[in-house]
């Protein structure tokens, strides 16, 4: 395969090839946990988008015991976590990124010999706008010594400022600064597992990238963990959450892994895995530290506040928020949705929901109380019977939708059926229907 | 059953669309016609939204059905009004098809604006006469409006009522009710139908998803929530209307009797001069032809042949059309645009005569019932191709001579294909854009269904899963829908009357164009003539081709004086040397070249029609060749069989010959005859020859042939198919192959130059068509910004000097200014003042640096595109003076590097050829050259290395693919099986400099190296930059 090339022309030559698409957000998520983790080497670390991280390592030296030792715990943690690397160090941030990029591997603690490196790099490492690069292939200059070999005036008026003072930056000879990254204020990663996992112990090793993670964070934030929790993400939908509580809160890596094995080995899987995500629920600031700066908000008022309290009586699941669906199957109109979501946020859990208005357009009379699930009716001379017979009040409603979801499970499949609003001698409101297996109650008007 | 359906209440649909409301209807025309004659309905209005464009297939349809048919139309204003119109009589449809084309010409293709008042400003006569309106109101409809078009249509209004099973049907009746009281309007029940059946609902559902940009999931109440909007059973809708609001739509259905039958085309009249008829007119300009086609004497068999194709033309009544192709063509002639008659129309010695065509009838054989005939009672079909660059002047002739309002472009109906279909069934059901493309990359699965499980297990997907099952089974019924209506390649319809009022005209995708909205189909079958106005850029070429040979000697050269039956340019054919020549240059033709051996010009006839699927396919290339070599006798049948095959050996080639056999052997009429060729070009997809079958025999059983002789005619008839090529056309192109065969052999610098500033056309590049002409002894100059104009052109000492245009991405204008600048006088003195004298952007100077077309002000390209990077910095003021700098001391591209920048910039380069510069080591390699190939012995095992230029995989070789290799000595043709292409599928694909072990083949000229084994040697080429000369 070769970059560029059509994607026809890949399958034709590797029949087999599976593709994919490039995520870019959950590219910068992975780079952000990773750079979360390596809040244990350095205080200062720098994003360097799409793929890099800068560390900087002069202030802590002598406390990983020197260069190299460092080089190897971030290299080897890298490789725990699956990620393949290429690396450099180097005095100027931007001369260990190009360095880096042409996969150089080398420690230079000297200014003088990251030069002679760099000036042996060819143009593209910097990766400069096309228009720059072929106008310098156009002169026939192909290393980045090449270009300072020139007369700078002359080369500043032909390619621009831009080229040229990254050169200096990257030579030393210019300041260089970098945006820190801000660790986040509260911890919550996801990561996508590469295959389904129907083995909970198999988890572990996914588990780890994230409690690396998890980690890092603490130490770059300088706190504790009580407890935090592991959604297991299912391939139908569902999520089941693992909550780990330590006994005292913690920061080390290890100790979290024994106890999310502990918690692994009696778990059962109810559906394979398809995604991760950690969160941290309880921190303490590490004692010694000072006070945290950003405290937690006092907990609001009125309807969130109810909502808690029910919760912490019922329990998670047993308060749910009703959100509509623009669907015309009944059962497939609304949907509980988890109390805890955000609705002020869109994401993508909430872009199915309907949006206001949409009910114009389905404005029918709907029961107050939709069955869980329809329920037959016993029918007497064509008449259905729901605690003596039904008497039909309205015309048939005719629905016929959702042959998309036909034969999948956990759907509600092709549905056709002609609705009725029906009374009962009780003087009960039933909604019910007829469809080619007979006749159901789906509902109840208050 | 019978007696219920007696007892049923009649129904005629008013409002129902089909598939012509692109991404709305999901049946076709035929399929709403069907079903509706089986539900036993009174009659059926075809109303798609602001289209006509169905109702042809729909009347035919209807007709054969015994099925009342409406034309009528649903139109919604720009304020939401939504209207269904139907035609009452001629004059009403004329009305309505004006409306449409009033609203669709003020809105972009593809759309529509439709106002209030439009209405009136059909007709002074009140609103839109001879019309009946129906008011589909909406959810809250207002009384105004209903009176408002009470108003205007006093006893033609009805209130639609339409009931589909919804939410409270009870309510919306009422609301109706009460709305028709108010306005004083009648109601009528109709069914706003959108499929024929209601299993058409889930793909009803995905038109809906794709007109709004979503998935079925997503789409939600944007749906319909139920199937009803079928044409349903009449028990049915007499349970959902009352029985008076059935019987309105019978009452309505009688004011219709429209019928597109009653269409009346009139041909334009202005091309006849006053005082003249049509006839007398074409009879004179005819004779005046002749005249000057024979000077000598008209032969009397032409003659005779006028007499009777003038008969028949008359009877038709078809001079206008005649006439009318002649007086483009006249224009075209008056402008020096080169023009030519294809197709069938080369079967007439009137189009002869008129100088549309070319075939001489004195010199062939001419079937002119193939061109006209009376049974077919359809217009003829007259094509004629223009030089490709100056079609757009004939065309804006059209237009100013007839007007907007009477000649537009007849439409091309898109349709899908099964990528198409894919992709879009897959979007809708919400499949990702990488599995969507990764299934639709190759489609060989698509006729291989039995694979189909594997490819999906490739892609992750399960074939068993009930997705995958609905995509393939939603993209299957989405095969062959229309999708939108764009221009027939150059179809026009010219008409006396404005043609607005036959069939609306609606805007094109190109600025300034209009469409009708019938394809050619339709326009056949209502009667309507069309003139194919075609671009062939083998004129452009062969003009510009024969401007230069006028410069060269001096006096205006024109195609007629090309010597006839010149024995150099048959000698040159024979050795296959026809690169760029037209129609004989592919790899195939250059096979047969040296076999077949062309000698005089019917030669190159056959050799035009016989290099096809259909000669191949009807196994009649060999028993032709051996006959024609003497190696095969050839059979004697009767004398009248013999005639009609004698200038073929015996073997039929042509469409014409198949129909001439049919007369003479099997007592077919030429109209029947006409029929079977129809017939034999349906055959493979509809059957239907059969009757045929049996009447060949059994004529050919009278006329006392051998029935093994009339078996064979059938099966080569079969292996004709469609492919089946008529004898005229093959002439009027042969006519081409021989002036620029003609050409390529005593002007190969004209003729070189002639191509490239045509290009693109052919089947090769302009890099192949110049290591050709090397070949030839033509000099090639580079592109040089101090010489060279945009086109290329041959300088004073004969030489070829490229023009600016073969600098990939650089402009015409650009080019355009330099050429202005009178660069003899007072040559450019550098970089700088070219670009000021020229008005260069420093993008320009770019691109001529990178071509190394700066050599002469700047030297070597690195120091040119150094130069030309800020030659353009100074202003105005410092004009002329130069940039003070000192020159950079760049070094010089090595020979290597020159390489790799020219074919960047040029795709082609006038130094070494690449594969000199790797000689050494290919020889290392024992890997010989395409001019070894010639030398050596058939069956010799070598080794060939090249540039990939060419790969075909014909579909009449099975599996095989040819690809053509290009080294400094010329080309290499390799055979690849179908074994070895699935073994090395990486290699033939991926290759762009192939070695190939394998073995000659050779048959007399003709050299094929069947490849045993493939290496891909592509890496050679990339280290190029740092290989040169003194390397080796």
């Amino acid at each position: 395969m070769r970059v560029g090339q059509k994607l026809s022309t890949a399958l034709g030559l590797q029949p087999g090839l599976a593709v994919f698409e490039r995520e870019t957000t959950r590219e910068n998520a992975a780079l952000e946990s990773l750079a979360c983790w390596a809040g244990r080497f350095s205080p200062t670390v720098s994003l360097a988008s799409p793929a890099g991280l800068l560390l900087e390592i002069g202030g802590c030296l002598r406390l990983f015991g020197g260069v190299e030792a460092i080089v190897d715990a971030v290299l080897a943690g890298c490789a725990e976590q699956s990620y393949s690397t290429r690396w450099s160090v180097a005095p100027s941030p931007l001369g260990a990124r190009w360095l880096a990029q042409a996969g150089a591997s080398q420690t230079h603690q000297e200014v003088v010999t990251m030069q002679a490196a760099l000036a042996a790099l060819p143009c593209a490492v910097p990766a400069w706008p096309a228009e720059v690069e072929n106008r310098l292939a156009s002169f026939g200059l192909k290393h980045l010594g090449d270009l300072l070999a020139l007369p700078s005036a002359s080369m500043r008026q032909r390619i621009g400022n831009g080229p040229l003072d990254d050169l200096l930056r990257a030579w030393g000879e210019l300041p260089d600064l970098q945006l820190p990254f801000i660790f986040p204020e509260k911890f919550s990663i996801e990561i996508e597992l590469p295959a389904r996992v129907e083995h909970a112990e198999a988890l572990a090793f996914a588990g780890q990238r994230l409690f690396a993670a998890l980690a890092g964070w603490l130490h770059g934030r300088q706190l504790l963990v009580r407890a935090c929790t592991l959604q297991l993400k299912h391939d139908d939908g569902s999520l089941s959450p693992l909550v780990l509580r330590f006994a005292e809160p913690a920061a080390d890596e290890g100790r979290f892994l024994r106890l999310l094995r502990e918690h692994l080995s009696r778990l059962q899987l109810t559906a394979p895995v398809e995604a991760l995500r950690l969160q941290a629920d309880e921190v303490v600031n590490k004692p010694g530290v000072s006070e945290h700066l950003f405290d937690q908000a006092p907990a609001g008022e009125g309807v969130l506040a109810c909502l808690e309290r029910l919760r912490a009586r019922l329990g998670e699941v047993a308060v749910q928020v009703l959100g509509q669906k623009a669907d015309y199957r009944p059962e497939c109109a609304t949907l509980g949705l988890d109390a805890s979501l955000d609705f002020s946020l869109p994401g993508p859990s909430t872009a199915a929901l309907s949006k206001p208005g949409d009910q114009e357009a389905c404005k029918a009379s709907r029961p107050l109380w939709l069955l869980p699930e329809p329920q037959a009716l016993s029918e007497r001379v064509g008449n259905p019977q729901w605690h003596g017979p039904l008497k039909l009040l309205s015309r048939a409603e005719r629905l016929e939708s959702g042959w998309w979801d036909e034969g999948e499970r956990a759907s509600a499949g092709d549905v056709r059926r002609d609705y009725f609003v029906a009374r009962n001698p009780l003087g009960q409101w039933a909604w019910v229907f007829r469809d080619a297996e007979g006749w159901y109650l789906h509902g109840l008007f208050g | 059953m019978a007696c219920l359906a007696e007892r049923l209440p009649d129904y005629a649909e008013l409002h129902c669309l089909s598939n012509f409301t692109f991404l709305r209807g999901a049946s076709r025309p035929e399929e709403l016609v069907a079903q509706a004659a089986a539900q036993g309905y009174a009659a059926l209005a075809l109303t798609d939204e602001c289209s006509l464009a169905g109702v042809v297939r729909a009347h035919l349809a209807a007709k054969a059905a015994g099925l009342k048919f409406i034309v009528g139309s649903e139109m919604v204003t720009v304020d939401g009004l939504k209207l269904i119109f139907l035609a009452c009589n001629r004059h009403g449809y004329g009305n309505l098809s004006a409306l449409i084309t009033l609203a669709r010409r003020r809105a972009e293709k593809g759309s529509y604006t439709f106002q209030r008042h439009d209405l009136e400003a059909i007709s002074p006569s009140g609103a839109l006469p001879d019309c009946l309106v129906l008011w589909v109101p909406g959810a809250a409809p207002a009384v105004d409006d209903g009176r408002w078009l009470a108003e205007r249509f006093p006893g033609r209004a009805w209130i639609a009522v339409e009931l589909h099973a919804g939410p409270d049907d009870t309510a919306r009746l009422d609301t109706l009710q009460s709305l028709a009281e108010a306005s004083d309007l009648p109601m009528v029940a109709t069914g706003d139908v959108h499929m024929h059946l209601r299993s058409r609902r889930p793909l009803q559902d995905v038109l809906t998803a794709l007109r709004l940009k979503t998935t079925v999931f997503e789409a939600g109440y944007a749906l319909f929530p139920n199937g009803e909007r079928h044409l349903r059973s009449r028990l049915r809708l007499s349970r959902l209307y009352t029985s008076d609001l059935l019987a309105e739509t019978l009452k309505i259905a009688e004011l219709c009797k429209f019928s597109l039958d009653e269409l009346r085309y009139e041909y334009p009249e202005e091309i006849i001069p006053a005082g003249e008829t049509a006839a007398s007119w074409l009879r004179a300009e005819t004779q005046r032809g002749l005249l000057r086609r024979y000077p000598g004497g008209v032969p009397a068999s032409v003659s005779e042949r006028v007499e009777h194709e003038l008969l028949l033309i008359a009877e038709m009544a078809y001079e206008a059309y005649f006439l009318t192709v002649y007086d483009i063509v006249c224009f075209a002639r008056s402008r020096d645009i080169l023009c030519q008659g294809r197709g069938s129309a080369a079967n007439s010695a009137v189009c002869y005569a008129l100088g549309v065509t070319e075939v001489d009838p004195a010199r062939s054989a001419l079937l002119f019932e193939r061109f006209i005939s009376k049974e077919r009672g359809e217009p003829p079909d007259i094509d004629v191709d223009f030089e490709h660059d100056r079609r757009e002047e004939v065309i804006q002739y059209i237009y100013t001579k007839y007007g907007r309002e009477r000649a537009a472009l007849a439409a091309a109906v898109i349709t899908y294909r099964t990528r198409g279909a894919l992709r879009d069934a897959g979007r809708a059901l919400g499949f990702g854009i990488a599995q969507i493309n990764a299934l639709t990359a190759s489609l060989a699965w698509w006729d291989k269904r039995e694979q189909l499980p594997e490819r999906f297990a490739e892609l992750g997907l399960d074939p068993k899963a009930p997705r995958v099952e609905k995509w393939l089974a939603i993209a299957e019924a989405l095969r062959g829908f229309p999708r939108h209506l764009t221009q027939h390649v150059g179809g026009f319809v010219i008409s006396r009357g404005p043609l607005s009022r036959l069939v609306p005209v609606e805007n094109a995708a190109m600025h300034e164009r209009s469409v009708i909205q019938w394809d050619k189909d339709d326009l056949d079958a209502m009667g309507l003539m069309k003139v194919d106005i075609l671009a062939l850029g083998m004129l452009s070429a062969i003009r510009r081709m024969l401007e230069m040979v006028s410069q060269s000697c001096g006096r205006p050269f024109k195609m007629h004086e090309i010597p006839p039956e010149d024995p150099a340019t048959y000698e040159m054919l024979c050795h296959a040397d026809s690169m760029g020549v037209f129609q004989v240059e592919s790899r195939a033709q250059m096979a047969m070249l040296p076999r077949l051996r062309p000698r005089k010009f019917y030669d190159l006839v056959v050799e035009v029609a016989l290099v096809r699927p259909g000669p191949i396919q009807g196994d009649m290339v060999h028993p032709y060749l051996k006959r024609r070599q003497g190696k095969e006798p050839i059979d004697k049948i009767s004398p009248e069989v013999d005639a009609v095959l004698a200038r073929t050996f015996g073997v039929p080639i042509f469409q014409e010959q198949v129909m001439q056999l049919a007369v003479v052997a099997a007592n077919f009429t030429p109209g029947e005859a006409d029929q079977l060729r129809r017939a034999m070009a349906a055959w493979k997809r509809k059957g239907g020859l059969e009757p045929f079958e049996q009447k060949l025999l059994a004529g050919m059983a009278d006329n006392g042939l051998p029935e093994s002789f009339a078996r064979r005619i059938i099966a080569q008839i079969q292996g004709f198919g469609e492919y089946g090529f008529p004898e005229s056309h093959a002439a009027s192109f042969a006519l081409l192959v021989y002036a620029s065969a003609w050409l390529k052999r005593h002007y190969p610098a004209a003729f070189l130059c002639g191509l490239l500033n045509s290009q693109p056309m052919g089947f090769y590049s302009p890099s192949m068509l110049i290591q050709d002409a090397k070949r030839h002894r033509v000099s090639v100059l580079p592109p040089d910004v101090t010489a060279s104009d945009w086109d290329s052109q041959i300088d004073e000492t004969g030489a070829v000097r490229l023009g600016l245009r073969e600098i990939s991405g650089f402009a015409k204008v650009v080019a355009e200014r330099i050429a202005a600048v009178d660069r003899q006088k007072q040559p450019f003195s550098s970089v700088a003042d070219l670009a000021a004298r020229a008005g260069l952007q420093r993008r320009d100077l770019d691109l001529l640096a990178a071509a190394d077309a700066l050599q002469s002000l700047a030297g070597h390209r690195r120091q040119a595109a150094w130069a030309a990077t800020i030659a353009v910095v100074q202003g105005d003021l410092f004009d002329g003076l130069t940039p003070r700098e000192v020159a950079s001391d760049l070094p010089a591209p090595n020979e290597g590097e020159n390489l790799v920048a020219d074919y960047r910039s040029l795709g082609l380069t006038l130094r070494s050829h690449p594969l000199s510069l790797l000689r050494a080591h290919l020889a290392e390699r024992r890997f010989v050259t395409a001019a070894y190939t010639r030398a050596a012995g058939h069956h010799a095992a070598i080794r060939v290395a090249g540039i990939v230029v060419g790969r075909q995989r014909p579909g009449t070789a099975t599996g095989i693919v040819f690809v053509t290799l290009e080294d400094e000595t010329g080309l290499t043709n390799v055979v690849v099986h179908p074994q070895l292409v699935e073994k090395q599928r990486r290699e033939l694909l991926g290759a762009t400099l192939l070695g190939v072990y394998g073995q000659l083949q050779k048959e007399g000229e003709v050299v094929h190296l069947v490849a045993k084994r493939l290496v891909d040697l592509s890496a050679w080429l990339g280290r190029l930059e740092t290989v040169s000369r003194d390397f080796h």
